[in-house]
């Protein structure tokens, strides 16, 4: 037989009367096309709203940057074109908040990785393990502005914990310490290596887990000990877990300013001004929107561009093979 | 190339017991298996041997050097996984060569030991690629390569060729051999499948729940097996077992079972008279054993009728009921021999009767 495939129950049942056997049925709903627009009608909302929250403010944000635009009622935005990019050029303020934010990111970075993978190789198998995991939790948990008030007081030149102990010690030798222009950077930096240290360490632990063991085994056979023993085969597996980490960290370091806000506000004399907190004076302090969103617009290009090129550094050699990169 | 000792080894994970009392002596350049069902501690012992698990207590000596505390770099060996521990990030060739770099070989000797080798396992045309584009048999011939470009004193294979399908399983089988008699090698090989032990080693030394059976050479574990676990594990099909009572008849010492009686000869009857054996006994007979004929006509002793055959090619497999709860499983070459219910007539090859301890299991033969 097998003259037509059977689309519905009524047509199934006429190849049996004919003496069929076995039936081609395929129900004619599955076959239809009109499922994809379905499924369209299923994510529109969701579409919409994230429409609205990301995708209006981003093109609103081009709209700034190519305008001067008026804060009193009644007066439209004035044309500028890209005076507005052109100006940052010349802008000094711009430039060094750039250099500050990625003086203030590589240390941050660089500090915590190193920190976090250390913490998580500890604890790692250790029998306190769980404990220990929920205790480093626990800044992370905290809100970035109450972290930055904590932090305020214990640097807090009358009653600060930290003060004095950096004044007993005698590293600190005058002034305070979010008052003296080397110690204030360090300062910033320390209490977002004390927040967000232990996220690494989380990401990091749950990577240590998944490292083959006897890949480690058949490495300390080929004549390994255990520090090369972490170089050639722990960190290799660990990359793509790393990747997602540093990605994390890097971009919450270009967009958190609450800390920053809170401790310095930028001072003492720029020392901690990161493009972002510059970003927040001019728009919020001086109300120049439009400059404002073009400081903005750059910070939103380079942190998809620096994105782009850790995922290409960080990408995973096992994967980059899979995907037919490598040879 | 040295012969390793194990002297009174005992591993315990926590409380549970792992390997208990093992005494082993390998011989320098001997092929030797260590085989058993899963939990066995065959794992554990070549895991000790590798460096991999700490020693509860006793001693393993390479030659005369005490290597209970050495880290498996000191120990010099190398080790097959059974899941091939490749390093998926580096080609065939930095695989092979990483335990040389490891050992700070220069470059030109590194290449060329590395060239050997993959000679040697055919694997010359692969040296570029990763593990992650080479099928199972080639990622297998990988990991043997990186165990033998160094020359180690011993080989270690834990179950290497367990998830290869059933015909590169055979052919790796004789691969392998031919390459441990090659390269002279003291070798230990854990494998649960007896065919392999069988075919391969020189000695074997069967394990159960953390105890060594019996050590001997394949032919010893197949023709006299020490006890009723090693008869039952090693051999495919495996071997019949029947309860019986030992009878004194006129003839002299006989097999009783409610569906035959079989006369044992004068050198077995002095083996289970010198052993004590006590009345009750059970006997093991392997299925290549029994003798097997169709129709209730012939001239074997046992009337019987068959269960289910089940034709392999050149053999088949018949089982057959004895009576209503004895059935036992028979191999013979492959000839017309009825269905199921069909009658059949079967006989026992005396000679190759085994008895055992129906308590201990110990065999008196």
């Amino acid at each position: 037989m097998a003259a037509d495939i059977a689309h519905t129950p009524d047509e199934a049942r006429r190849d049996i009367a004919r003496g069929a056997r076995t039936i081609d049925y395929t129900p004619n709903a599955f076959n239809h096309q009109p499922a994809r627009y379905y499924l369209l009608w299923l994510m529109l909302p969701a579409i919409i709203v994230l429409a609205g929250i990301s995708l209006y403010p981003f093109f609103w944000l081009i709209y700034m940057s190519l305008h001067e635009v008026q804060l009193a009622p009644g007066k439209s935005d004035i044309w500028v074109g890209v005076d507005n990019f052109l100006r940052l050029f010349s802008d000094k303020k711009f430039a060094s908040g750039w250099l500050t934010l990625f003086k203030y990111s590589a240390l941050c970075l660089s500090i915590e990785v190193g920190l976090g993978v250390l913490v998580a190789v500890i604890l790692n198998n250790s029998r306190l393990e769980k404990v220990l995991v929920t205790i480093f939790l626990m800044p992370m948990m905290m809100a970035p502005m109450v972290a930055g008030f904590l932090y305020m007081f214990l640097y807090n030149g009358t009653f600060g914990w930290y003060f004095w102990l950096l004044r007993s010690v005698g590293v600190l030798e005058g002034g305070t310490i979010l008052g003296d222009r080397g110690w204030a950077m360090f300062a910033v930096v320390a209490t977002d290596v004390w927040q967000w240290t232990p996220l690494i360490a989380l990401i990091t632990l749950a990577g240590l887990k998944r490292v083959p063991q006897d890949q480690l085994e058949a490495h300390m056979v080929d004549g390994a000990g255990e520090i090369r023993n972490f170089i050639s085969v722990t960190l290799p597996n660990l990359y793509p877990f790393l990747l997602i980490a540093i990605l994390l960290r890097f971009m919450d370091n270009f967009r958190f300013i609450d800390t920053i806000l809170i401790m310095t506000g930028g001072g003492p004399a720029n020392a901690t001004k990161i493009l972002p907190t510059y970003l927040f004076d001019v728009s919020f302090k001086f109300f120049e929107l439009g400059r404002g969103a073009a400081i903005a617009f750059t910070l939103l290009l380079l942190t998809i561009l620096l994105g782009l090129v850790l995922t290409k550094v960080f990408e995973d050699p096992a994967r980059k093979l899979k995907t037919g990169g490598g040879g | 190339m040295a012969a390793v000792t194990i002297k009174d080894v005992w591993k315990y994970y926590g409380k549970t017991l792992a390997v208990k009392e093992l005494n082993l002596e390998i011989k320098k350049n001997e092929f030797m298996c260590l085989l058993g069902p899963s939990g066995c501690g065959k794992s554990t012992t070549l895991r000790m041997l590798a460096g991999l698990e700490f020693i509860s207590s006793g001693d393993i000596h390479f030659d005369d050097v005490r290597v209970n505390d050495l880290p498996p770099r000191e120990r010099d060996i190398a080790m097959v996984f059974e899941n091939y521990a490749l390093y998926p990030h580096k080609t065939v060739f930095e695989n092979l060569a990483n335990p040389l770099k490891l050992r700070k070989m220069s470059r030109s000797e590194i290449v060329e030991r590395v060239r050997r080798a993959a000679e040697m396992l055919e694997i010359s045309e692969l040296l570029n690629r990763k593990p992650g584009e080479l099928s199972g048999g080639q990622k297998q011939r990988t990991a043997i390569g990186r165990a033998i470009v160094r020359e180690p004193k011993v080989f270690l294979f834990d179950e290497p060729i367990a998830h290869l399908d059933a015909k590169l399983r055979s052919h790796m089988r004789g691969e392998l051999k031919h390459l441990q008699r090659r390269l002279e090698t003291t070798t230990v090989y854990v494998t649960h499948d007896q065919l392999e032990g069988m075919s391969m080693a020189d000695r074997i030394a069967v394990m159960h729940e953390g105890v060594l059976q019996q050590l001997g050479t394949p032919s010893e574990i197949y023709n006299h097996p020490a006890n009723e676990f090693v008869a039952g594990f090693v051999g495919e099909p495996p071997m019949n077992f029947l309860d019986v009572r030992l009878e004194r008849s006129n003839e002299g010492l006989s097999v009783v079972h409610p569906a035959f009686q079989l006369t044992l000869t004068d050198a077995q009857r002095h083996l289970l008279e010198n052993g004590n054996a006590e009345s009750d006994t059970r006997i093991g007979i392997r299925p290549d054993n029994l003798l097997i004929e169709s129709g209730d006509g012939g001239s074997l002793d046992i009337a019987g009728s068959i269960f289910v055959t089940e034709p392999l090619g050149g053999d088949m497999l018949i089982e057959a009921n004895l009576d209503a709860e004895t059935r036992v499983m028979v191999k013979t070459k492959i000839r017309e021999m009825g269905g199921p219910g069909d009658p059949c007539r079967i006989g026992f090859d005396i000679e190759k009767l085994h008895v055992f301890n129906k308590e201990t299991g110990v065999a008196y033969f």
